[in-house]
């Protein structure tokens, strides 16, 4: 190939527009010995395409890769207790969600049925704790002067109980 | 994931927290919707309203007391066929779920029964009971919240009680 062709050749590489055969060529004239004082500077470049293209894995690779790749799903004790913490982490959370929903609807069912203030007035709801603070009071009092004290109640109870049956 | 589990752990207990009920809310709303009881509720939420009414200084024992309440509930009833068999039942419902007799009183035939409930050193419940016969008046008070018998003891010693009969008698 003469020097003209070849640079036809390397404008058309540079510009991308060269077929593989065509660049096929161009590797073949830098790696041979006769190569133009113009387009000595491109031999290194076309030489390393060359050399590059040239390295492939050695035999039996595939082979070790998939034995690899097996290996490591084979060994699955990680995963798997992966797997044990996600199920426990699901059943606590439904158990967590079904709690707390019972919770909302009887505190729910309470705000509309029972817990409701028989006074909408503070005042009388006042008068009246204090009414029931002083029953209390008082009942308490009564107690102290008549006291049966529990211990001794208990006994006598007992005995009670006891000529009874 | 131990963190995560704590965590849920604490959520629950604060759930729990919430569902702090008095007696009778927990063991006799069924008779709280009958028509021959009647039934006395004052809520946390009302003693929260109590407490910004301004005072008087005589009511200043009253007042401390209120202030430690969380909820008061009386049930009562002067018409329940079977008054004698409920007051029996409630104390043996009462009894059953911790509380312990304080002091037993007996008028006649009615008996007034203190129960109380202690949580970390303090009364968190205080159970009144009055019962009879069938002809007597039920009666079932409960007071929750931080409460002090001295200080309610002493509170008929400064005020007037006269008139405080029962309080099933008193007009809504």
């Amino acid at each position: 190939m003469d020097y003209k062709e070849i640079k036809a050749l390397l404008e058309k590489y540079w510009n991308c527009e060269t077929s593989l055969e065509e660049e096929a060529q161009l590797r073949q004239y830098f790696s041979g010995e006769e190569i133009h004082e113009d387009l000595k500077d491109f031999k290194p470049l076309f030489q390393y395409f060359k050399s590059e293209s040239e390295i492939s894995v050695s035999d039996g690779f595939d082979e070790k890769l998939i034995e690899k790749i097996k290996e490591k799903k084979g060994d699955g004790k990680h995963r798997y207790l992966n797997i044990y913490y996600k199920i426990a982490a699901a059943v606590i959370l439904i158990l967590f969600v079904i709690t707390v929903d019972q919770r909302f609807i009887a505190v729910k069912e309470k705000a509309t049925t029972i817990v409701q203030d028989t006074f909408e007035d503070p005042e009388k709801a006042l008068e009246e704790t204090k009414k029931a603070l002083l029953l209390v009071s008082e009942k308490l009092n009564k107690g102290k002067t008549n006291i049966i004290k529990l211990s001794e109640f208990n006994k006598a109870e007992k005995v009670i109980r006891n000529k009874n049956l | 994931m131990k963190r995560l589990l704590l965590l849920i752990i604490g959520l629950l207990l604060y759930v729990n927290g919430f569902a702090q009920d008095d007696v009778i809310t927990k063991y006799f709303s069924e008779y709280e919707k009958r028509d021959d009881f009647t039934t006395i509720i004052i809520t946390s939420r009302m003693f929260e309203l109590i407490a910004q009414i301004p005072e008087s200084e005589e009511e200043e024992d009253v007042m401390n007391v209120i202030r430690k309440l969380n909820g008061l509930k009386i049930l009562t009833s002067s018409e329940y066929p079977q008054r004698a068999e409920l007051s029996r039942k409630a104390v043996k419902i009462i009894e059953e779920k911790g509380f312990e007799e304080l002091m037993i009183i007996k008028e006649g035939e009615e008996e007034i029964k203190f129960l109380i409930h202690e949580k970390d050193g303090h009364i968190s419940e205080f159970v009144m009971l009055i019962s009879g016969d069938d002809d007597g008046d039920f009666f079932l008070m409960t007071m929750t919240g931080n409460l002090n018998l001295k200080d309610i003891s002493r509170l008929s010693e400064t005020l007037d009680i006269d008139g405080f009969e029962h309080l099933d008698k008193v007009d809504n």
